[in-house]
C-alpha cells in the first residue's frame, strides 16, 4: 500500500464502512438492489480515485480531457442534474398522489345544495 | 336539458366577492358546484347561502386541482356538458349558452372562450401583452391555434372531460388541457366572452413572473407526464 494521507485513510475508512453496510442490508433484505448496485459502483469508484490520485487524470486524458478534477467536476454536474432531475419527478408524483387523496376526500364530504322547499 | 349542464366554480379565498357571481348562476343553472380549494377566508360559508353544491380541499392544491375535482363529482352525477367559470366576478352568465350551445348541438367537444374575440373591460396594456406572449407559447409548444389560452371560461362534453387528465395543479393546467386537446384530436371551437377587470382580479392576476413560473411548470410537467 502507498503511504496514505490522513484525508484518504479518513475516506477510504468511511467507504469501506459504507460498503459493509450496504453487505448488511442487502443481506437483511431491506434495500432495492438496483439503487444499491449504484451505490456500490459510486463508493468503489470514489474509494479508487482517492487512494490512486493519479487515476482520474489517466482517466481523463483518455477520454480528451486535460485534467482529472475537471473530469471529477463534469461527472459531479452531469450527476446533479440527474438527482435533481429525479427528485423533482418524485415530488410531483408525491404531489398528484396528495392531490388524489385530498380530491377522494373532497368528493366523499360533498355537500348537497340547500334548496327551499316545495 | 339544464340538468344535463354543470358549472364547476373553483374558488380559493373568494369570500368578498364569490356571491355576485353565485347570484347569477343560479338564477340559470341548477347544477353549481363550488370547489373550495382550502380556502382560509370562510368562502365555503358564502357558497352556503346559495344552492349549490359544495366541497372543500383540505389543503390549497391549485386551481388546476380544483377544476378535476369539480370535473370528477360532476361526472358522476351524470353531467353530459361541464363548464369551469371562475369564481371572481369576471366571467358573465349569459356568455355560458354560446359556450354549451355547439356541444349540446353535437358539433364539438369542447368550447374555450376568448377574450380578444369578444370583449374585455378595464384590462391593462401589461396584461394584454401577457396573454399575447401566453398564445404564442401555446402556438409554438401545444400546436394548437387559439387567441386566448389563460381563459378560465370552458366547456367540454362529457367524454372530453372524461378524456383530457388535468394533471396539473396550479396555473399551467390551462396550458395542459389545450395540449390534450391537441393530442386526443378533439373538436374545438373559441367562443367570444366577455371579460371583467377588477382591483380584485388585477390584484390576483398573473405577474410576468408567474407567468414565467407557469410556462416551466408546464414545459417540465410534459416531460414527466
Amino acid at each position: 500500500m502507498n503511504d496514505l494521507n490522513l484525508f484518504q485513510w479518513f475516506a477510504l475508512s468511511l467507504f469501506l464502512t459504507l460498503l459493509v453496510v450496504e453487505f448488511v442490508q442487502l443481506i437483511r433484505g431491506h434495500v432495492k438492489r438496483r439503487f444499491l448496485l449504484l451505490r456500490v459502483l459510486i463508493w468503489i469508484t470514489a474509494g479508487m480515485a482517492i487512494y490512486q490520485p493519479a487515476l482520474p487524470t489517466k482517466l481523463a486524458q483518455f477520454l480528451g480531457i486535460e485534467r482529472g478534477a475537471d473530469l471529477v467536476l463534469y461527472i459531479a454536474v452531469l450527476f446533479f442534474l440527474g438527482i435533481s432531475l429525479f427528485l423533482y419527478a418524485r415530488c410531483l408524483r408525491l404531489q398528484q398522489q396528495i392531490t388524489q387523496i385530498v380530491r377522494f376526500l373532497a368528493i366523499h364530504d360533498a355537500q348537497e345544495p340547500n334548496r327551499p322547499e316545495g | 336539458m339544464d340538468e344535463d349542464v354543470w358549472i364547476i366554480v373553483p374558488a380559493y379565498n373568494e369570500a368578498r366577492v364569490l356571491s355576485e357571481p353565485l347570484d347569477a348562476l343560479c338564477r340559470h343553472y341548477q347544477n353549481v358546484i363550488v370547489v373550495d380549494d382550502g380556502s382560509t377566508d370562510g368562502t365555503l360559508v358564502i357558497a352556503e347561502q346559495f344552492p349549490v353544491f359544495r366541497m372543500r380541499h383540505l389543503i390549497n392544491c391549485g386551481q388546476g386541482a380544483a377544476i378535476r375535482t369539480g370535473l370528477d363529482f360532476a361526472l358522476k352525477k351524470g353531467a353530459q356538458v361541464l363548464v369551469t367559470f371562475d369564481a371572481d366576478g369576471q366571467h358573465m352568465v349569459h356568455d355560458i349558452k354560446a359556450l354549451i350551445n355547439p356541444i349540446l348541438d353535437g358539433e364539438v367537444d369542447v368550447t374555450l372562450g376568448s377574450r380578444f374575440l369578444g370583449d374585455t373591460e378595464g384590462m391593462p396594456r401589461a396584461r394584454w401583452l401577457l396573454l399575447k406572449a401566453g398564445v404564442l407559447f401555446t402556438r409554438l409548444f401545444s400546436r394548437i391555434n387559439v387567441t386566448d389560452t389563460h381563459n378560465g371560461m370552458r366547456a367540454f362534453s362529457r367524454n372530453a372531460a372524461d378524456a383530457i387528465p388535468v394533471t396539473e395543479d396550479g396555473m399551467a393546467h390551462a396550458s395542459e388541457i389545450l395540449d390534450e386537446i391537441y393530442r386526443l384530436k378533439l373538436k374545438f371551437r373559441e367562443v367570444p366572452v366577455r371579460i371583467r377587470y377588477s382591483e380584485e382580479t388585477l390584484s390576483k392576476g398573473q405577474s410576468g413572473w408567474n407567468s414565467i413560473k407557469i410556462a416551466t411548470q408546464f414545459l417540465l410537467g410534459r416531460i414527466f407526464r
